[in-house]
């Protein structure tokens, strides 16, 4: 059984699009691309790539898939698991790519991945995929959001947990604050949330 | 020049509604109930302790308003603060130290006076036109770890890009982070790895 993990940068109010840099992802005129960047810290990198170098594959949206074949055959030595993983990538359109290991998921895209969880391999990161990741919140199909939380509000963007979200209680394991106010947390899922007044 | 202080309870996807329970008609009302703690406690304490006058919503008021006057044990000196209510509609109260506030404009020229911060709590509609106006100076919010998919939201439509600083954090042992930020100029951009 291999688990679902999502790695997000996220702002205060819930928006995850475009940490990168100004051109990442500019759908819908957003204006903030590059939010993150500002907030280099030694606590938060160290966290990142303790996360990066763990043994993983990586599921991906069609979109993030294309950035990353853009980017990461070229900048190996920035992160050569990027390269070495296998890469499952939702998508209706594509059906091969010359960025390998790739593995192409089409039709059902809930049931594909609940299969994929089912094998043997190690467990399966997230990264961006905004699209992709709303079928998997929607299907209760992730296990773990591995959330960097950063002092700031955007007001618009998209969102992780966006129209779909279903009710789901979650256990913190581990939380880092970094001396730039970004927080760190590690939320894995566990169970229905209890209701009941105080 | 008073800070306005808006503290409220939120899930991971950002829902506000009814973290206690019983007030309001929400499917998942009092869903902060399991996450509340000694460590809980002792915060909410700490930040009641702080000499503030309060300003709320007339729902939120109302709700006040019918419960606190007889449990000033549980929230001491809630009755002699100053109560700021924004209301179109309400000019009046029995409780004692309620003064009724029409416009942006009411809250504007009360935060310029000298007096103790003004401390928002529940008032869900009033937050959207704090934060919407750019009028909120720190947040104390206390991240539940659940999602819940319905409800209001603290940051709904007409929150404006904002940078903040993280002055406090906690990690509670059933899993809430307590963080509270103060208000720190414009969002800034750039490339990560750049």
């Amino acid at each position: 059984m291999r688990k679902i993990i999502v790695l997000e940068h996220i702002s205060l109010d819930g928006v995850i699009q475009a940490p990168g840099g100004p051109d990442e992802d500019t759908s819908d005129g957003f204006a903030y691309g590059g939010w993150a960047a500002p907030y280099d810290d030694e606590a938060i990198g160290t966290a990142l790539r303790k996360m990066m170098n763990s043994p993983f594959d990586l599921l991906l949206g069609r979109k993030t898939f294309d950035i990353w074949a853009a980017y990461w055959p070229q900048h190996a030595d920035g992160w050569p698991g990027a390269n070495t993983a296998t890469k499952y990538v939702a998508s209706n359109t594509l059906t091969s790519s010359e960025w390998q290991p790739s593995v192409f998921l089409s039709g059902d895209v809930a049931e594909k991945v609940a299969e994929l969880k089912q094998q043997p391999g190690p467990d399966l990161h997230i990264w961006g995929s905004g699209n992709l990741l709303q079928t998997l919140i929607k299907h209760d199909l992730v296990d773990v959001f591995w959330l960097m939380i950063y002092p700031i509000t955007l007001g618009a963007g998209k969102r992780l947990f966006a129209d779909g979200t279903i009710p789901a209680a979650f256990k913190v394991t581990e939380s880092i604050v970094g001396s730039n106010g970004v927080i760190v947390v590690n939320y894995e899922r566990a169970g229905a949330v209890p209701t009941g007044g105080l | 020049m008073r800070k306005i202080i808006v503290s409220s309870f939120i899930t991971l996807d950002g829902v506000m509604q009814a973290p206690g329970g019983g007030e309001e008609v929400f499917k998942y009302g009092g869903w902060s109930a399991p996450y509340f703690d000694k460590v809980v406690d002792k915060v909410l304490e700490e930040q009641q302790k702080k000499p503030a006058d309060l300003l709320l919503g007339r729902k939120t008021f109302e709700i006040f308003a019918s419960f606190w006057p007889e449990h000033e044990d549980i929230w001491p000196g809630i009755n002699d603060m100053t109560k700021y209510v924004m209301s179109n509609t309400m000019t009046k109260s029995d409780w004692k130290n309620s003064v009724f506030l029409k416009s942006l404009a009411d809250i504007e020229k009360i935060k310029k006076t000298d007096g103790s911060d003004l401390h928002v709590s529940g008032s869900g509609e009033l937050t959207q036109l704090l934060l919407k106006n750019d009028l909120v100076d720190e947040l104390w919010l206390l991240i539940h770890p659940l999602t819940l998919g319905t409800g209001k939201k603290l940051f709904d439509n007409g929150t404006i890009p904002a940078a903040l600083t993280l002055t406090e954090s906690l990690a509670t042992p059933t899993g809430v982070i307590i963080a509270n930020y103060t208000r720190a100029g414009e969002v800034k951009t750039g490339t990560i790895g750049a």
